[in-house]
């Protein structure tokens, strides 16, 4: 038997879904275990900071990287991530795009703090906690903007399926093939090419089993996510709301994708589309804020601030 | 060329006379150009599309080895082919060359602002350059043409339409959803100019076009399907009666679907009194010595005419129009006319008898006391049907009077509108319609008898209102283009076209949906289906490319490379090259 391979698993800002699907993996595990030499793991592996940091530079074959990086203490672990790791992945869509937490540079830091301390619904005269707390930076930036990564593996979470399939490749030594769909391509339902003629709010109506979410007038993003979940959601009766980024080159823009699809699609009166999606930068952008077009433009006007 | 091979760029910047350097510093332009990246050669001239333009264009791709050009000059739909020839002739492809419209889109929009035009042609300039030193070749396709045309109506500018292609040798197929051929003109009594009835006129037509050996009719049909494109198409047309439905390989098809005469019902007491009728209605009237009041069958002696019925009407959809025929079309039924009556009035707004021997009739009318009177806009003259006599009250003009007056029966020359069932046709043959509800032609003045499908001509009262001369003028032109497509065997097509990325289409149909040429199908062969773009129905617009969400799409000649590198040169210019100071 070979040598396991050494990896390391290191966690950002997040909600350590990502990992939990990676552990889903079930019996797998039993065949996968064996084959890996965990190196540092925080909250599974009884491994400090300080073990981590004592390594010697890309002395660990795998590193996986979850949840973007805000606080010093994130942007200090990716770097050292990066210094240890020879190949470093950019684990979930958080890591890839900034996801979910990306959503924050909606809002400006301050507007942050304001709703999670000093005025939390939850909380009597609240305050912003000071001591032993990390700095949290004006905004996030994408992970990729502050180390490279050899491999993306978007996903919220990835599937168990795809974690299985790239780990497996990699321990064996071969490339990770994904294929480059997108979620349509994995849909059941039938598509008829009709313009949509009213948006519905998910709760709104009850859409036909059989028939396109979109065309019945769902804002589904299908079109423009990366399938790698194999249309989960489409199939179950749910829109996609393009968890898993757009398709490769996954550099692109995946929300002005989406958008500029509705557009075409979605031959309506500019003032009706205004009233009735509610939240388009959440509703096209929901995972990838940071790494779009408008995300860029926002984060070098707050970064502008802070100058 | 091989991709890897260092753009060499050639600038031309030209003059267009004083067109151009009359307000931008073409000089200036051309100095500016070549601090550009890649610009290995610059100037300005006075005309790039004369021969000495051309020929120095050929020169100096000699010269200095060029391998894009840039001629920045008139707009594209002027110039494009007769630089794009150019080019072809020095020995490059013709998609290596990229056109800058300093005239229509500088100096003739910023006339009074030279120090600004001349800038944003620096902008231009700058923009085209970048864009140039990205384009690529691409192959030069044509398709095999059926010498085979399809006529779409049988009324005058169809029959002329058919015969003077079926003269030149091609086939063709004449449609009509009339039992008859002959349309409107066949039903006519009083036809301007000249003294002939609508039937001597189109009679010998009908004649010449039965015979011909080349012309298959089809009367009392339709078209039901149309598909395929230039050179390709296939047609589906069924009997309306016995609905036998019959297939046809085409290569050009002539939209003549003319008109109707509008029905002016809510006008002028319409509907009210079968003494009131339509010019069309009235030339209906079957001919004999005495016109009948239709009421009661008794000869009439008073008859009056009211102009611009349901035309002309400012803000009214489909109504906004001149119908150009009615005028002399009115003289000349009252003029006749009044060798038979005893009072002929003509009631109008305004007379436009702008064409050839349309005012002599206008003047005969009135050198045979026909009385023309004027009512004032905004002030109809008001009809009203009393115990089955029409009755009429309107304000003159020019002697600012209230007049009445009793016709035995009133005339209402009534607009041409577009065809009840122009929607379809439309949609059948991939046209569009302008605002007056008629077709548009590929360019009004550039290309007024194409249209926007390659391969599809529309001829007649079918574009806008027209008189018989007119429509029969534009049935040859058609015919000529129809023949000159089918002539040459094969036509080149554009390879400014879309592509579809297979590996990366996921079958979501956006691009099905948003295509407006129907360009894009479904390849049903591969699973699961994939987009697959027709090259020939493709007009290269990009909106599928610009929808498709999972960018499997590319727009050949205008990538998003091409486009953002554009961008790119206006907004992060070098420091030097920007205008101004």
């Amino acid at each position: 038997m070979t040598e396991p391979t050494s990896i390391a698993m290191a966690q950002g800002s997040s909600c350590w879904g990502c990992f939990q699907s990676l552990i889903d993996i079930h019996l797998n595990l039993a065949t996968v275990l064996p084959l890996i030499d965990i190196k540092y793991w925080q909250c599974v592996a009884d491994f400090k900071l300080k073990d981590l940091e004592g390594y010697p530079d890309k002395s660990i074959t795998v590193g996986l990287y979850e949840g973007m990086a805000r606080t010093e203490e994130d942007i200090h672990l990716l770097k050292l991530m990066r210094e240890k790791c020879k190949i470093l992945i950019s684990f979930g869509s958080c890591s890839c795009f900034g996801g979910i937490p990306g959503l924050a540079n909606f809002s400006t830091l301050e507007e942050c703090l304001e709703v999670k301390f000093r005025n939390n619904k939850t909380v009597k005269d609240g305050e912003v906690p000071t001591e032993n707390l990390p700095t949290i930076a004006p905004v996030v930036v994408p992970n990729s903007t502050i180390v490279d990564f050899e491999i993306f593996l978007p996903g919220c979470p990835p599937t168990s399926k795809l974690i299985l399939t790239a780990l497996t490749a990699l321990l064996e030594g071969k490339p990770i093939e994904l294929p480059p769909h997108t979620v349509c391509h994995y849909c059941d339902r039938e598509k008829k090419e009709t313009p949509i003629e009213k948006i519905l709010r998910p709760y709104e109506g009850i859409a036909d089993p059989d028939r396109c979410l979109l065309e019945q007038g769902y804002i589904c993003v299908g079109s423009a996510t990366w399938g790698l979940c194999e249309g989960q959601c489409v199939n179950h009766g749910a829109t996609c709301r393009g968890c898993f980024g757009p398709p490769p080159p996954i550099t692109n823009d995946q929300g002005a994708a989406a958008i500029s699809m509705f557009g075409s699609y979605a031959p309506l009166e500019s003032e009706v589309l205004a009233e009735t999606v509610l939240d388009p930068l959440g509703c096209f952008w929901r995972f990838t804020y940071p790494t779009s077009h408008l995300g860029a433009i926002r984060i070098k006007r707050e970064e502008a601030k802070t100058k | 060329m091989t991709e890897a091979e260092t753009p060499r760029i050639g600038v031309f910047i030209c003059h267009c006379g004083h067109n151009i350097a009359g307000v931008v510093d073409v000089v200036r332009v051309a100095k500016m150009a070549e601090s550009l990246p890649h610009v290995v050669f610059s100037t300005d001239d006075m005309f790039m599309c004369a021969d000495a333009g051309q020929q120095l264009i050929k020169d100096m791709v000699e010269e200095h080895s060029l391998n894009r050009v840039v001629v920045a000059s008139c707009s594209p739909r002027m110039h494009e082919p007769t630089f794009r020839r150019v080019v072809e002739e020095a020995g490059l492809n013709r998609y290596l060359f990229e056109q800058t419209n300093l005239r229509e889109h500088v100096s003739w929009c910023h006339m009074r602002e030279p120090e600004a035009a001349t800038e944003k042609a620096m902008d231009l300039v700058r923009m085209s350059v970048a864009r140039a030193a990205k384009l690529e070749n691409l192959p030069v396709k044509s398709v095999k043409v059926t010498p085979r045309t399809l006529v779409v109506g049988g009324g005058i500018t169809g029959l002329r339409a058919a015969l003077d292609i079926a003269n030149r040798g091609f086939d063709v197929v004449l449609v009509d959803k009339e039992p008859k051929l002959g349309g409107h003109v066949a039903k006519w009594t009083h036809m301007f100019t000249g003294d002939r009835s609508g039937s001597e006129v189109v009679g010998p037509l009908v004649k010449e076009v039965k015979a011909h050996s080349r012309i298959e009719i089809l009367t009392n049909s339709s078209v039901i399907e149309f598909d395929g494109y230039i050179g390709n198409f296939e047609a589906t047309i069924e009997n309306r009666k016995d609905k036998a439905r019959s297939k046809f390989d085409i290569g050009t098809v002539i939209v003549a679907i003319g008109f109707d005469a509008f029905k002016p019902h809510g006008y002028y007491g319409y509907g009210e009194s079968p003494d009131i009728v339509t010019l069309a209605e009235l030339q209906e009237m079957p001919p004999r010595d005495r016109l009948l009041k239709p009421s009661d069958g008794k000869p009439a002696s008073k008859i009056a005419f009211i102009g611009c019925v349901g035309s002309r009407e400012p803000g009214k959809r489909g109504h906004e129009h001149c119908s150009r025929h009615c005028c002399p079309a009115v003289a000349k039924a009252a003029s006749d006319l009044k060798d038979r009556l005893d009072e002929v009035l003509i009631l109008y707004k305004s007379i436009r008898t702008y064409g050839r021997g349309h005012e002599e009739l206008h003047r005969l009318a009135r050198s045979k006391h026909v009385i023309y009177s004027r009512f004032p806009d905004g002030e109809d003259p008001v009809i009203e049907v009393v115990d089955g006599k029409v009755k009429m009250r309107w304000t003159d003009i020019y002697a600012d009077e209230e007049l009445q007056f009793e016709p035995d029966i009133l005339v209402l020359a009534s607009a041409m509108v577009a065809r009840s069932d122009i929607d379809e046709t439309t949609k059948l043959f991939g046209l569009t319609r302008s605002r007056d509800g008629f077709f548009n032609p590929e360019h009004i003045k550039l290309a007024p008898l194409t249209t926007h499908t390659a391969g599809v001509m529309i001829a007649g009262a079918a574009q806008a209102p027209k008189n018989a001369s007119e429509s029969v003028v534009d049935a040859s032109g058609a015919a000529a283009k129809a023949v000159g497509i089918m002539a040459r065997g094969e036509v080149e097509i554009e390879s400014t076209v879309s592509r579809v990325i297979s590996e990366l289409c996921s079958s979501c149909h956006t691009c099905v949906t948003a295509c407006p040429y129907g360009a894009i199908e479904m390849d049903e062969s591969k699973d699961p289906p994939i987009a697959f773009v027709t090259e020939a129905k493709c007009h290269g617009c990009g909106t599928c490319a610009a929808a498709c969400p999972s960018s499997a799409i590319i727009m050949l000649h205008s990538t998003d490379d091409q486009i953002m590198t554009m961008v790119q040169a206006y907004l992060c210019a070098p420091p030097d090259t920007i205008g101004g100071t």
